[in-house]
């Protein structure tokens, strides 16, 4: 089979337009693919939650404010109400900006020849930062940088112990960080990775049929329909998966907060 | 070597996620009044047992 | 640059791994984690975007749709409250509406029972007194008929007095005294036989 002797090459060039270029400057100081497309879509979100406040009413009217709406009150009633508890408005602005700012980047990868924002572990590990310094912030406030660092061990263990137990808590609150991070950008990466492999392939199979017409080739292109098919489906499931990471980003970030300022751990 | 170590450590992160998946189905059918809840839970299950599966990843890339 | 993605793909994708083990394998080489490393180029914009992004919405976004909602959810409170009152008013004066039409309903009934009552007893006292006037009548009647036959009586008694004295004298032939002892003798006589046939 010839096409399946040119993939590698093919994928492997496929895998090189995935990796951070610079766009201006270099990978230091400056502008890569990933961080354009994360202005656009920040700019996007922008146009989006100002186009909404500027319509939205006491009856909520259209496709737009209704689904705008009904984001949002997910948010508000699944993931503020139901994660965070009773001070939820406090928190509300960060989570729901989390939540929109990554659905948006995610959403705008999927479309085809932009790139995801968050398609890169540069991106991914800046909002994971800021979450990760947000929930600490509260939980030093609530009790107190010593009182935060004391709540981390859980209270009730014998003392050789619980210094053990609080190193353990300690890695995992810094795991906390890459796990974040890495989990959104790997999602974002394998996904777009997996579709371009499939669109690539269905080129491959189908390029002898387009450059020479026969009947040789029209039964080598026949497989390229099935690629076209699988494509299809994970292009459904990636829209899945850019809403559910959003979602899981913004849940384990009230999940974390949650916890920084329960009471006794 | 890496790739057929993280294949192997995916297994578990993938039963583990389908337990979860299972855990959280048989509850909403035996309770849907706490749909709400049990999908959250599952939701934090998966993202915690997906956490090992992308620390092999990593150490997949690593290594 | 291409051995990271070789290996990038071989984790994503093993099915085509297996199509080319032999490259991947050969190519490991110690900067593959570059992938994962965060560049500068992107940390920094990204957090600056992120960190705008939240600034701005939390000050001129959220706000007025967290308001708007609210302010929402307390109309609606408002208007079901409000026709919750409604409602318990209608209620209530269905309730009096309903109590009046009973009263007006038993009024008006013991209204027709007392009508036909008093009708029943001016229908009795009127059929009484039309009795009573018929009796009276009949007997008025009686009376009158009693008279007429008690005069025609003496009429005739007094005529047959006379007839049987003027037969008798005729054969006796002497004139018997008109008004004498027989004559009151007859009549006795008339007076009996008529008291017998009567």
């Amino acid at each position: 089979m010839d096409a399946f002797a040119k993939l590698p090459d093919a994928i492997a060039e496929l895998v090189a337009e995935f990796s951070s270029t610079p766009v201006v400057g270099n990978l230091n100081v400056g502008l890569t693919q990933y961080s354009l497309w994360l202005l656009i879509a920040g700019v996007v979100l922008l146009a989006v939650i100002f186009a909404f406040v500027k319509k939205q009413s006491l009856a909520p009217k259209g496709f737009f404010v209704n689904g705008v709406e009904w984001v949002i009150e997910y948010v508000e009633d699944d993931i503020a109400k139901g994660v965070v508890g009773s001070n939820w408005r406090q928190h509300f602005p960060f989570l729901a900006t989390l939540f929109f700012f990554i659905l948006i980047n995610n959403f705008i990868g999927l479309v085809p020849g932009m790139k995801p924002g968050t398609g890169a572990i540069g991106c991914t590990a800046a909002v994971a930062l800021v979450s990760f310094i947000y929930f600490l912030y509260f939980g030093v406030k609530k009790h107190g940088l010593f009182g935060y660092l004391k709540s981390l061990a859980p209270a009730g263990v014998s003392f050789p112990m619980n210094i053990f137990v609080w190193v353990i808590e300690v890695f995992s609150l810094l795991l906390r960080l890459v796990t974040l991070a890495v989990r959104l950008f790997c999602n974002m990466f394998a996904g777009h990775i997996v579709m371009g492999s499939f669109a690539i392939m269905a080129s491959i199979f189908a390029q002898p049929l387009l450059a020479h017409f026969s009947a040789m080739n029209a039964v080598g292109a026949l497989p390229s329909v099935a690629w076209v098919l699988i494509l299809l489906i994970i292009y459904a499931v990636e829209l899945i998966v850019a809403f559910v990471q959003a979602y899981v980003f913004t849940v384990l970030s009230a999940v974390y907060i949650q916890i920084a300022e329960a009471d006794a751990h | 070597m890496g790739v057929i170590g993280y294949g192997l450590g995916v297994i578990g992160a993938g039963l583990a996620i389908g337990l979860a998946a299972f855990g959280a189905t048989s509850a909403m059918a035996r309770q849907p009044e706490v749909q709400g809840r049990a999908f959250t839970v599952f939701i934090l299950a998966s993202a915690f047992t997906e956490a090992l599966g992308l620390i092999g990843f990593v150490v997949t890339l690593i290594s | 640059m291409k051995q990271i993605n070789r290996a990038t793909v071989a984790a994503a994708i093993s099915s085509f791994v297996l199509a080319v083990p032999a490259q991947a394998f050969a190519e490991e080489s110690s900067n593959k984690a570059e992938i994962l490393i965060p560049k500068m180029a992107e940390f920094i914009p990204a957090l600056i975007a992120f960190l705008i992004i939240w600034v701005v919405l939390a000050k001129f976004a959220w706000p007025q749709i967290l308001s708007m909602m609210d302010e929402r959810g307390k109309r609606i409170q408002e208007s079901l409250d409000e026709a919750e009152t409604t409602k318990k008013k209608a209620i209530a004066s269905r309730k009096e509406y309903d109590e009046l039409v009973t009263d007006a309903r038993r009024k008006s009934a013991d209204i027709v029972l007392e009508a036909r009552k008093d009708a029943e007893a001016e229908r009795a006292r009127i059929i009484e007194a039309a009795h009573k006037e018929a009796e009276d009548i009949i007997a008025k009647a009686h009376a009158n008929a009693e008279d007429e036959r008690n005069a025609i009586y003496a009429a005739a008694a007094a005529s047959i007095a006379d007839l049987s004295v003027s037969v008798a004298s005729k054969i006796v032939g002497e004139t018997l005294d008109q008004d004498g002892e027989q004559r009151r003798l007859i009549e006795r006589y008339v007076k009996e036989a008529g008291s017998l046939n009567a």
